[in-house]
């Protein structure tokens, strides 16, 4: 799927729902207060179990018109050194999303959690760690003209979903959003400039584990 | 004129703009979605621009989007092509509150137009023949027996709202209508509430035929003959031909003639194309207006010497016509082949993939308007129009004889096409005699068409 729409606009695609088979809630629509308790009770714990279980950073999931993000701390170290490994960085990474990489699911890549979270849970614990440099960018969702978020600077740390900056169309903002966790690299596109769709606006340099075999 | 031109479409089209725009030495800049990376326009382009994903209701079909391309890279006029957003009057009335210029129709023209029933009305005003149909909705049954009698069996009996065929039937007489009239009702009022019915002429063996008129801003207006589309599936043509062999020189005049003068007199401007069908005795009845460029725009380039794109832009830019009716000579036989990635015999299935190896056909007469190259991916999220082959002749013999030349010679691998169809319609006798109407292939059946052909 070479060019499934999503990129890196955050939020637009359905979320992919990697849980719902443990949450095993199946098809309630309903939005009420039985959905808030049947999120607490059942998709909040299963996404906790897995997410503790994998080696990914967050875990987002739908369930009953309520969409629950779970974010961790990689630098803090997770049970077992599985993980997926990332490819090339860039403009790859971020679309051809399934399972090329762990550490951000964000809405983006449809699917990228459960392909991910599998292929975690298969490479097994104790497999020996590498750090490597991810470089990922952030991308244009838009054709418009791009205004960076103020303050926005090379060295400042981001998290998957932030808000780096917006790409005005016709009067409309819309968000610029990081790909992934790590640091802010190279601005790519100028305050004001014309940007496309899918352009590369901000690098983003990321620490991510890597596995051998 | 124009010095920048967004071409907000893709395919075939989007390269036959560019050439337009490049004669009238108009830098063009292509919008394209993600999947369309590759295409020759893209190529070709002089600046081209990434408006969003596969999906065209992000792309092609994102009147924001579109504008916004336009915009940012500093066109004065944007050219939609056919399909997406070519009829859109919001979009065009979108396009010039930012001050730029559709090509194409202005937006209150759009609108005007935009209604089918509408449209019918305004123009049988202006002294087009309709289909013939009852006054207003049928008040009882007693009613309706008078109306289809004043009509003439066969009548289609039509709820008034809704479509999809539904509290529809083709009746033969009044007893068929008698016993229609009350299913049709209750069908009618099941799927949308209303059971108000119209009688309208059924025409069996019908051919459909079109005429091109160009309008400028000033009032002045011509016709470019006529095309004749009745190689039909499904509603959907697969084979255009000018002139139409169905009709003779005193209806070719009057239809034409009578066309032009109504679109001038209903306020149209610009390119346009009026449908009509016409029946076995020839008599012709209008059913709707493009307001846009036709994929078959090309046979009455072949016959006119016109390049209707270019005219196309010149009065959407303010130009006036400059020549009149007597200015514009036709000349011999011209017809359109559509080559699509289909597979004819799995019920006209799309096809998408790599074209391995592609060669167009040449000789005198023959044009290929097309997107592909080889090692060209076709993707699977638009229509699957491949090119248009195109051949003229001093008449239709000439012109049959080309295009089976020029079918032979295509070589394009790596996908199934639909060319085994063309061929077998060079064949077919009821093509080859000039008498095709509309429901032979879905009455025949497609397989047994290909087979008849051998």
């Amino acid at each position: 799927m070479p060019d499934e729409p999503g990129g890196a606009i955050a939020g637009t695609a359905p979320a992919s729902d990697p849980v719902s088979t443990a949450s095993a809630s199946g098809s309630s629509s309903s939005s009420g207060a039985g959905a808030i308790a049947l999120v607490a009770e059942r998709v909040v714990p299963a996404l906790i179990a897995k997410l503790s279980a994998s080696d990914l950073g967050e875990l987002e999931v739908s369930e009953s018109g309520w969409r629950v993000r779970l974010r961790k701390d990689l630098s803090a170290g997770a049970p077992g050194d599985g993980g997926a490994r990332s490819g090339s960085g860039g403009r790859g990474a971020a679309t051809h999303g399934a399972g090329a990489h762990a550490g951000h699911v964000g809405g983006a890549a449809t699917g990228s959690a459960s392909a991910g979270s599998s292929g975690a849970a298969g490479t097994g614990a104790g497999a020996a760690g590498r750090s490597a440099v991810v470089r990922r960018a952030a991308e244009s969702p838009a054709v418009g003209y791009f205004t960076p978020r103020d303050g926005l600077a090379t060295g400042q740390a981001v998290r998957s979903g932030d808000v780096l900056g917006t790409v005005n169309v016709l009067g409309v903002p819309q968000q610029v959003v990081a790909p992934g966790d790590g640091v802010v690299g190279r601005l790519l596109a100028a305050a004001g400039e014309a940007v496309e769709y899918g352009q590369e606006l901000v690098r983003i340099d990321g620490i991510e584990r890597a596995v051998d075999g | 004129m124009f010095g920048r031109v967004l071409i907000a479409n893709r395919g075939e089209i989007a390269v036959r703009i560019l050439r337009a725009c490049r004669t009238l030495g108009i830098t063009s800049v292509v919008a394209y979605s993600e999947a369309d990376r590759d295409t020759l326009a893209v190529q070709l382009a002089d600046e081209a621009i990434c408006v969003g994903p596969a999906e065209s209701a992000r792309s092609y079909l994102s009147a924001s989007s579109i504008l916004s391309a336009a915009i940012v890279t500093g066109c004065e006029a944007i050219h939609p092509g056919y399909g997406f957003l070519s009829e859109d009057d919001s979009f065009a009335e979108m396009t010039r509150a930012h001050g730029l210029t559709f090509i194409g129709p202005p937006p209150e023209v759009l609108e005007r137009f935009a209604s089918k029933a509408g449209t019918r009305e305004l123009l049988a005003r202006h002294g087009l023949p309709t289909i013939p149909g009852s006054e207003g909705m049928l008040r009882d049954d007693d009613h309706a027996l008078a109306e289809a009698e004043r009509i003439g069996y066969p009548v289609l009996i039509k709820p008034s709202a809704g479509g999809g065929g539904r509290g529809m039937r083709m009746v033969r007489s009044p007893r068929e209508l008698q016993q229609a009239i009350t299913i049709c009702r209750s069908e009618a009022r099941a799927a949308f509430g209303d059971d108000s019915l119209y009688l309208e002429k059924w025409l069996e063996e019908n051919r459909h035929v079109e005429v091109q008129v160009i309008v400028d801003r000033y009032g002045a207006g011509v016709h470019v003959g006529e095309r004749d589309c009745s190689v039909q599936r499904r509603h959907q043509k697969i084979v255009e031909e000018a002139p139409s062999p169905a009709i003779d020189e005193a209806t070719r005049s009057a239809l034409a003639v009578s066309a032009v003068r109504a679109v001038v007199a209903a306020g149209y401007e610009n390119l346009g194309t009026l449908e009509f069908l016409v029946d076995t005795q020839g008599r012709y009845y209008f059913i709707e207006i493009n307001c846009r460029i036709q994929v078959e725009h090309p046979i009455t380039e072949m016959l006119s010497g016109i390049d209707l794109v270019v005219e196309q832009i010149r009065i959407a830019a303010g130009q006036p016509l400059g020549y009149t009716q007597a200015d514009i000579q036709l000349r011999g036989h011209a017809i359109e082949f559509r080559i699509n990635a289909e597979d004819v015999r799995n019920d006209f299935r799309p096809q998408a993939g790599v074209v391995e190896r592609y060669l167009p056909p040449g000789g005198p007469g023959v044009r290929m308007d097309s997107h592909l190259y080889s090692g060209y991916e076709v993707p699977p999220y638009y229509d699957s129009l491949l090119g248009k082959l195109v051949v003229w002749g001093p008449d239709r013999q000439v012109a049959i004889a080309r295009g089976r030349v020029a079918l032979e010679e295509l070589v394009l691998e790596g996908l199934t096409t639909n060319v085994e169809f063309h061929r077998a319609l060079l064949g077919n006798e009821a093509f080859l005699e000039g008498a095709f109407t509309t429901n032979l292939i879905d009455r025949v059946g497609s397989a047994a068409f290909l087979a008849a052909a051998g």
